[in-house]
């Protein structure tokens, strides 16, 4: 059969013969591949002072509209204008942009720096607002990414996700890393490093705590860490195997693959640890659990039919029901927080691919052209997906729309990068 | 293992007995040497027997446990090939009751669209002017579209459809009433004689119709039309006499004060 733990593309010993490359952050970069329908076509002038800043405002701002799929950048080099312009639109309404920001960046007295925008419509010559922040240098990506949020609500009308994060795990030599970065992959900061494999990330749906399986003591065993403070606490270490952990929605119970008591089966634990309850009894393996955002199913992996497919049951056990019945082999289920929308990767002929069902209808849609997808994770607002794949021969995280249009790698150069869950709203 | 050490009590029994034989020959010298030699012979042929005994049953034991081994095997392997096959008809099911609800689905599906479908095609009953019966949808159809052509005003087209229908369906429970639209068509085409002809065909077929007393006071407008004085006063008369209590009842005493 297949690895205990988590059906995944590659087991624990694969993990432990990877590349010996050495990640490099600071190169994510977006490539747009799709070409959407409907994108709003968009004008950003780089921002007043933002050249002596550390962070180019402007060029984030652009990248991130980009990969939602939802914008068109236009051009908009050598323009010199600010938030305090009243500027001519005649040459951007002649540039066909829609939208024009601009913006500021200046240093202030203390060291810190101030951002500003302004966002004008176009097409009615309105202004429709702006913002400012008094950031410190670091902050500045983050400064980026609220301006980010704020276009993409003013002009969608949904909230945006660029100020939310990623973790994801990186593979250099023998040395795991377990990362926790902005949205676009970029500002990594290690919340872990160990010479043995860590998987399975999850965030808590506070976005205060990431669950994880780390195999630092020769075995897998359930921790959950606290993103701020770097503390963290051992919540499943029983005899066998302690492996995928999903939070449920109010953030007090973990739903673990645990083998204590023979074959891989579903528990649940309680947040601050103690005694698990069993929740399947089956033959065969079940694991992969996560919690619908309503909190009200389970869906899990379990090989009771013969072959691994996606089941959903109530969060304390019961009569599962299966889900995914297209193809013999759906693993690593994600579902939207929406409750729209069950992402997962199905092997179809030999390749692993990555699925989305629409859960009303049970249409599935397959997002990709590679054949090496894995571990799909929603974007809080259900806009977008971030999986793991293999793309022109390297490793890459890559984020897509829906309906598989708009695609934008955030990996960086080489190295094993794999195993992605996005983070929650920014509080 | 037990059977192994009988020998060696039988031999120490034997023994024993030869001692106290022994024993007691000192003073009558009861034993020969001879004697003593075949029984020391008899009992090492009686112990060859027995570590032969002992040996077959070993063997057998050993074979036994052998095959015991074999079966658990057997079973494991049972168990292993039940297990699949179990995981694989879980599976069936699985498949089998989701084709299942997705078939219940659609048959519903089909016989709600069948219902609907039918329903279009089914008599159902109808009212029309205070009268209850049961039409094809067809003919409800037909019947609906040449009172809209007359609503319309197009009389002529009005005149042909009534007329139509009327051949059509001479059954109809419509025919009543379709004949009083047809007369009155009729009467704007300034066609009085037939729709005379129509009044007096409604008039015969259903007298007690809701429509009767207007068919009457229709026909008298048609004879004013035609100078027929005369035989309007006969047929407003009839009127107020067949139908008193109708509304056509009290047009007519005013259209005779005014004809007299």
């Amino acid at each position: 059969m297949t690895h205990p733990l988590l059906w995944r593309r590659r087991d624990a010993a694969a993990l432990l013969a990877g590349l010996a490359v050495s990640p490099a952050f600071a190169q994510f970069r977006v490539e747009v591949t799709g070409v959407g329908l409907t994108q709003l076509p968009i004008a950003i002038a780089p921002f007043r002072g933002e050249a002596q800043a550390p962070q180019k405002i402007a060029a984030i701002v652009t990248a991130d509209l980009e990969r939602s799929g939802q914008f068109r950048p236009v051009d908009a080099a050598g323009s010199s204008l600010d938030e305090t312009s009243r500027p001519d639109l005649t040459p951007w309404r002649q540039r066909n942009a829609d939208s024009l920001v601009v913006g500021s960046a200046s240093r202030l007295a203390d060291g810190r720096w101030d951002v500003r925008f302004r966002l004008w419509d176009v097409v009615k010559g309105q202004d429709l607002g702006g913002q400012s922040f008094a950031v410190t240098a670091g902050d500045l990506r983050l400064a980026a990414h609220r301006i980010s949020d704020f276009i993409y609500e003013k002009l969608t009308g949904e909230k945006g996700v660029f100020s939310t994060r990623i973790a994801y795990v990186t593979k250099g030599g023998n040395n795991y890393n377990l990362w926790v970065a902005d949205s676009d992959g970029e500002n990594a900061q290690s919340a872990l490093a160990s010479t043995e494999p860590i998987i399975s990330p999850a965030w808590s749906s506070s976005g205060s705590q990431l669950a994880y399986v780390s195999f630092e003591s020769r075995k897998p065993v359930v921790y959950v860490h606290d993103v701020s403070s770097g503390r963290r606490r051992l919540i499943a270490n029983f005899k066998g195997s302690n492996s995928a952990p999903a939070w449920s929605p109010d953030g007090r119970t973990l739903a673990v693959t645990l083998s204590r008591e023979g074959g891989s089966q579903l528990y649940t634990i309680d947040a601050g640890g103690g005694e698990p309850r069993r929740l399947t009894q089956s033959a065969g393996i079940d694991t992969e659990p996560v919690y619908s955002a309503d909190g009200r199913q389970i869906y899990f992996v379990s090989d009771r039919g013969g072959a691994p497919q996606i089941y959903r049951m109530p969060p304390t056990g019961g009569n599962p029901e299966r889900v995914t019945f297209t193809g013999n082999y759906n693993i690593s289920p994600a579902l939207s927080p929406d409750g729209r929308w069950l992402a997962y990767i199905s092997r179809i002929s030999g390749q692993f691919k990555l699925q989305v069902m629409e859960l009303s209808s049970g249409a599935v849609t397959s997002l990709t052209d590679t054949s090496a997808d894995e571990s799909p994770s929603f974007a809080p607002n259900s806009r977008l997906i971030v999986y793991a794949t293999r793309q022109g021969g390297r490793e890459a995280l890559m984020t897509t729309t829906l309906d598989g249009k708009i695609k934008a790698r955030l990996a960086g150069q080489g190295g094993d990068i794999r195993e992605p869950d996005w983070g929650p709203f920014q509080k | 293992m037990r059977s192994l050490y009988k020998p060696r009590a039988i031999l120490a029994a034997s023994l024993f007995a030869l001692s106290l034989g022994a024993a007691g020959g000192a003073q009558a010298a009861l034993f020969e040497d001879d004697e003593a030699r075949r029984a020391i012979l008899d009992l090492r042929q009686r112990m060859d027997a027995q570590r032969l005994a002992s040996e077959r049953d070993a063997e057998a034991q050993r074979a036994e446990l052998a095959q015991l081994r074999r079966s658990l095997l057997d079973l494991q392997t049972q168990i292993e090939t039940l297990r699949g096959e179990v995981a694989r008809m879980t599976g069936q099911n699985e498949q089998l009751l989701k084709d299942t609800a997705e078939l219940q689905r659609r048959q519903r599906d089909i016989a709600t669209g069948m219902d609907e479908r039918l329903r279009k095609m089914e008599p159902a009953k109808v009212s029309v002017d205070g009268r209850e019966f049961i039409a094809d949808p067809l003919e409800a159809r037909d019947f609906e579209t040449a009172l809209g052509t007359f609503r319309k005003g197009e009389f002529p087209a009005a005149q042909t459809q009534f007329g139509d229908f009327i051949k059509r369906y001479p059954q109809s429970g419509f025919r009543p009433t379709a004949l009083f639209w047809l007369g009155n068509a009729q009467y704007a085409n300034r066609d009085y004689r037939g729709a005379i002809t129509n009044f007096r065909a409604l008039l015969q077929s259903a007298p007690e119709h809701s429509r009767a007393p207007e068919a009457v006071l229709s026909i008298a407008n048609c004879q004013i039309e035609l100078k027929d004085t005369a035989g309007a006063r006969k047929t407003l008369d009839e009127l107020v006499k067949t139908y008193p209590q109708s509304e056509a009842a009290g047009a007519a005493k005013e259209r005779l004060a005014r004809l007299r």
